[in-house]
């Protein structure tokens, strides 16, 4: 890898190290969640973003491994390792699943089928009470461990988050630039010649979205020891939409625009949220600005605006 | 020469509309054949149900012997048959070799890969810096396709094709809107890939399907007029009485 590749996710670790040191337990813990949202946000940016796989139902892998990551953690403690191996696999298997069904539609179609598995999945997760805790979730999990060392602590979690997106935006990249990522984006711009060149549609369709879920499981098992609780809301429509406002106002296709959109909307709820209750109209006004200002969202503008200022 | 391509009884229709009727014709190896016809003749129809795109109603396909009637459009191009659309179908956001090395990875196996995509990534771009050398189109290898001039598209469009190293390549008027010179150029490059390459062209430019093909198959209201020798199908009654009437006078 070049010097010059090797920069950014230097960058960035030096800036977790920093953030690390010197910020108190509340913001390291909304940083970290921050972060892992941003992840699952960053998969559905390959799937709406690559291949233009406008999905209303990806809060179901983040939220299915969340689930799946805080169930076997009460049973079998939770090692690291454990949790992000059970959070990948659930992930994934989600996600097939959900692809054998969506992918069968374009679209629209697509749009509501891939609402309605989610809402399934929401079902499942709100009325299985003796497993999932139903409209109450799961709380007073055990803290996260990696053989010896306890990782619970605000500043291990939040390295732990931020180690996780660095990889998985290191991962995107790398996917894009594959010869998958590629046919990917023909899928999304010519489907019909993608077909004459001897590409199924939903082969490289399904493979993207077994990324996209493994991804969002990866960050999803971590989700519950941040939060200190899971319930049925992370497996609701209502965050696969959320999810993609985050990714509108960040940037959709720019990878690291996931965590831009999504720091701007969690520091709004958060900070404009404990002033007003009408936070909400916030959000709205600034997805509409984003919409008509910058519609390939503020990561380009931010490029823009860098780009602008080195100009003599 | 053996039939690389058996179409037999083949027929399609629209509601009540009857797009193609009962058309039986075979392509031998190596041959250039020509599909002329007035618009609505059914020509591009059958060229969908040749490549999988649509179903016929009626009659068989056989590629090489074997039925193919059955398979989707990714299966039929595995087999060699390749097409190419009537408007050039390229891939803008991506540069004109990526456009190329899209299809020479999949030729190779390695369209879907992620791991060691590099080394299949580095394959596929020298095949297609191959091609563009070939058609004179190298210095434009970065630049997206949105920013290539029409004919260099239409050029681009058959390098993607030929990518795919095909058994049979139906063209879909690849001339259509060049200049003279631009297409004598782009039938110059399908001529150098003609051997080991059976051709199927759609063209309305009779001239052309007269001075490049084999033989020349004429469809009128998707029935089959005559499937002849360019020379035969000049002289034939019905098709100098339904196409070619103007030009024969």
């Amino acid at each position: 890898m070049s010097l010059s590749r090797l920069a950014l996710p230097m960058a960035g670790l030096a800036a977790m190290a920093a953030v690390a040191a010197l910020s108190g337990d509340f913001q390291l813990r909304f940083l970290a969640e921050i972060l892992l949202i941003g992840t699952a946000v960053l998969s559905l940016d390959l799937l709406i973003g690559f291949g233009g796989l406008i999905s209303l139902g990806h809060a179901a892998l983040f939220g299915s491994a969340a689930y799946a990551a805080a169930i076997a953690a009460q049973h079998l403690g939770a090692s690291l390792p454990v949790m992000l191996g059970i959070g990948i696999a659930m992930g994934t298997a989600v996600a097939a699943l959900m692809g054998l069904v969506i992918l069968r539609a374009g679209s629209l179609f697509l749009l509501i089928l891939a609402l309605l598995f989610g809402q399934i999945v929401w079902e499942i997760c709100f009325h299985w009470r003796e497993v999932t805790g139903g409209a109450d979730g799961l709380r007073g999990l055990p803290p996260l461990s990696l053989g010896p060392w306890a990782l619970g602590d605000a500043r291990s979690l939040f390295v732990l988050a931020g180690l996780l997106a660095l990889g998985s935006l290191g991962v995107a990249r790398s996917f894009v630039a594959s010869p998958l990522g590629r046919a990917l984006i023909g899928t999304r711009e010519q489907p019909i010649r993608m077909q004459a060149l001897g590409y199924t549609l939903f082969s490289v369709r399904f493979r993207a979205l077994l990324v996209a879920g493994a991804m969002a499981g990866a960050a999803g098992s971590l989700y519950p020891f941040v939060n200190l609780y899971v319930g049925p809301q992370s497996v609701h429509w209502t965050l696969s939409a959320t999810m993609i406002i985050m990714l509108v106002i960040g940037g959709v296709g720019s990878l690291w625009g996931a965590f831009l959109g999504t720091a701007v909307y969690l520091a709004l709820q958060t900070y404009v949220g404990a002033w007003t209750d009408r936070w909400q109209l916030c959000v709205g006004l600034l997805f509409v600005l984003t919409v008509l200002v910058m519609p390939q969202g503020l990561a380009s503008g931010f490029l823009r605006l860098t780009r602008k200022g080195r100009t003599p | 020469m053996t039939a690389l391509l058996q179409v037999e009884g083949v027929g399609k229709r629209f509601g009540e509309f009857a797009a193609i009727s009962d058309v039986t014709l075979d392509l031998r190896g190596g041959e250039t054949l020509g599909l002329i016809g007035p618009n609505g003749a059914g020509k591009t129809t059958l060229f969908n149900m040749i490549t999988g795109f649509l179903k016929p109603d009626a009659g068989s396909l056989r590629f090489d012997g074997a039925a193919i009637d059955r398979l989707a459009p990714a299966q039929r191009v595995a087999r060699g048959l390749v097409r190419s659309f009537q408007k050039p179908m390229l891939f803008p956001a991506l540069a004109l070799r990526e456009n190329i090395a899209m299809a020479a990875r999949q030729h190779a196996g390695r369209g879907l890969s992620w791991w060691g995509g590099a080394r299949a990534t580095r394959a596929a771009n020298d095949e297609a810096d191959r091609l563009l050398i070939e058609a004179g189109l190298q210095h434009r290898a970065e630049a997206r396709v949105a920013d290539l001039a029409y004919g260099e598209q239409r050029m681009a469009d058959l390098l993607i094709a030929l990518a795919l190293r095909p058994r049979l390549l139906l063209l879909d008027e690849p001339t259509a809107g060049l200049a003279p010179d631009e297409a004598r150029r782009l039938l110059a490059i399908i001529r150098r890939h003609d051997e080991g390459t059976s051709v199927m062209l759609i063209t309305h430019e009779v001239e052309i399907a007269f001075a490049a093909c084999d033989r020349i198959a004429v469809l009128n209201l998707g029935r089959l007029l005559c499937l002849d020798t360019p020379a035969a199908v000049q002289a034939h009654p019905a098709v100098r009485e339904a196409y070619l009437g103007a030009l024969a006078a």
